[in-house]
């Protein structure tokens, strides 16, 4: 008869105490091969296998674990995972479960760029719309970058010389090591908080991959991005690319390429002023010029000297017209004068004075009555005689009917 | 006269950038063969005005070199910066 007989909650209870008692069990590197990767939806956890030639766990990563692994596994991947043994009582299955992941060997820096860009490129945050030019003409620029670094006192020492006008603010922020990402980040927030910045300068001077590793954070990247106020990356080496340079508005292959980017020669903006000038007062001479030539243009335009023609023509025709009234008026009053002048002869004819001369006498009642008849008078009356020089005054001494 | 004090107020608020944007335009506007004399004029007064203002921006203008102190908003003016360099 045995000592004793175990449910199998009972067994597995006994299994997760004795397992609990290995404390080296509780915090435990393994590595080996990922097999049968599953992200499971929507709860986000990870279920896979890791194993060698001859022997494989179960392993189980949750959400809050996977979401700070910095890869996404995938089947065939070596990896070093961090993590405590126990038993899933539920089907007796003993597991790795999993607190941290990294991929193993070389390239687990590369690997972790990579797919950082692939997530943040196909989330849009690289998208060529979301960037912001660089103004021209700085007032104000921000470095962001380690007060003891090269890379400030390049930046310096070329601001200074292309441009002694432009106000530099240097950010002090660790740009390697464990706090850098959140310093660069915090220093790129606080920036934007201000409304006299016109450009910034994240970078830092060249170092291996890992001492540039800061700029290939996803908190650098968002905080660039986020930014509203124009960034210019410029991160070390002259070749390789940072995911700070994806998210920045402009990439600077060296921090001095970053100054010389973003601050205009003092010499230049000048030329540039002077420029305009001249090119006000050629623009306003030539216009002047213009406007003068139009006019003198006007006046020798074929409708404007047709007009000017036209008139003269008209006035002329007006002479002509005025001739020819003054003859035609001329000429009625010629051709009455000559009516009038027969017409004068006519009366001249049919005048009783003409009569008169030729010894005829028109005799008058001292009324006025011209003479016609005998019954007209009686003797005694007096008559006045009408002859062609004069007049005569009589009296009738008698009347003698015919 | 009241009006160019009015212009004097409005072109002090011109930043650098402005000032060059509207130089352009007031260019490009006085080589239109249609714009008024008149217009012209004004747009020729105007530009002369930007010219001098971003003249006087720079001229004005006293660069400093400062580091933003860390959890406040002071600045430290630096007068000679002495670096030494490494990274």
């Amino acid at each position: 008869m045995p000592e004793k007989i175990y449910s199998v909650s009972e067994i597995n209870n006994e299994i997760n105490e004795a397992l609990k008692r290995h404390s080296q069990l509780l915090k435990c590197w393994v590595t080996g091969e990922i097999s049968n990767f599953k992200e499971h939806i929507p709860s986000g956890h990870w279920y896979f296998t890791i194993k060698d030639e001859n022997a494989g766990i179960k392993v189980v990563m949750f959400k809050t674990k996977a979401n700070i692994a910095g890869f996404k596994p995938q089947n065939g991947m070596k990896v070093i995972i961090l993590g405590n043994i126990r038993l899933y009582q539920k089907d007796g299955s003993v597991q790795l479960y999993a607190d941290e992941i990294y991929p193993s060997g070389v390239g687990t820096l590369y690997l972790a760029f990579e797919q950082l860009k692939n997530k943040l490129v196909i989330e849009g945050l690289f998208a060529s719309d979301k960037k912001k030019s660089i103004p021209r003409y700085p007032s104000k620029v921000a470095i962001v970058t380690s007060l003891s670094g090269a890379a400030l006192k390049d930046i310096l020492n070329i601001a200074r010389r292309r441009n002694p006008k432009i106000s530099l603010i240097i950010v002090p922020s660790a740009v390697q090591g464990d706090a850098a990402p959140g310093e660069i980040a915090k220093a790129i927030r606080k920036i934007n908080n201000r409304s006299d910045i016109d450009v910034i300068i994240v970078g830092r001077g060249g170092g291996s991959l890992e001492e540039l590793w800061a700029f290939n954070t996803e908190v650098v990247a968002r905080a660039i991005a986020k930014s509203h106020i124009p960034i210019i990356s410029a991160v070390g080496h002259e070749i390789d690319f940072s995911i700070a340079d994806f998210a920045a508005d402009l990439r600077a292959p060296t921090p001095s390429a970053a100054a010389e980017l973003a601050i205009p020669l003092l010499d230049e903006i000048q030329a540039c002023i002077s420029n305009y000038e001249e090119k006000l007062n050629l623009r306003m001479k030539n216009l002047l010029e213009r406007k003068r030539r139009r006019v003198e243009e006007l006046m020798s335009d074929r409708a404007l000297v047709r007009t000017i023609w036209r008139l003269e023509q008209s006035r002329q025709d007006l002479d002509t017209i005025t001739s020819r009234l003054q003859e035609c008026v001329t000429g009625f009053i010629a051709d009455r004068d000559g009516i009038l002048k027969l017409l004068c002869a006519k009366l001249d004819l049919l005048s009783p004075i003409n009569t008169l001369t030729r010894g005829y006498t028109l005799a008058y009642k001292r009324d006025g009555k011209l003479l016609v008849s005998i019954n007209q008078v009686s003797e005694g009356d007096g008559l006045v005689l009408q002859l062609s020089d004069g007049a005569v005054d009589c009296e009738v001494k008698r009347v003698n009917e015919r | 006269m009241k009006n160019s004090i009015a212009k004097d107020n409005t072109t002090k608020k011109i930043s650098f950038e402005m000032g060059i944007e509207r130089l352009e335009q007031i260019v490009n506007d006085l080589d239109q063969n249609k714009i008024p004399l008149e217009q012209a004029l004004d747009l020729f007064q105007e530009g002369i005005g930007l010219v001098k203002h971003c003249n006087n921006l720079l001229d004005s203008a006293e660069a400093k070199v400062k580091v933003l102190l860390e959890d406040t908003d002071e600045e430290l003016v630096i007068e000679k910066l002495i670096l030494s360099g490494e990274g």
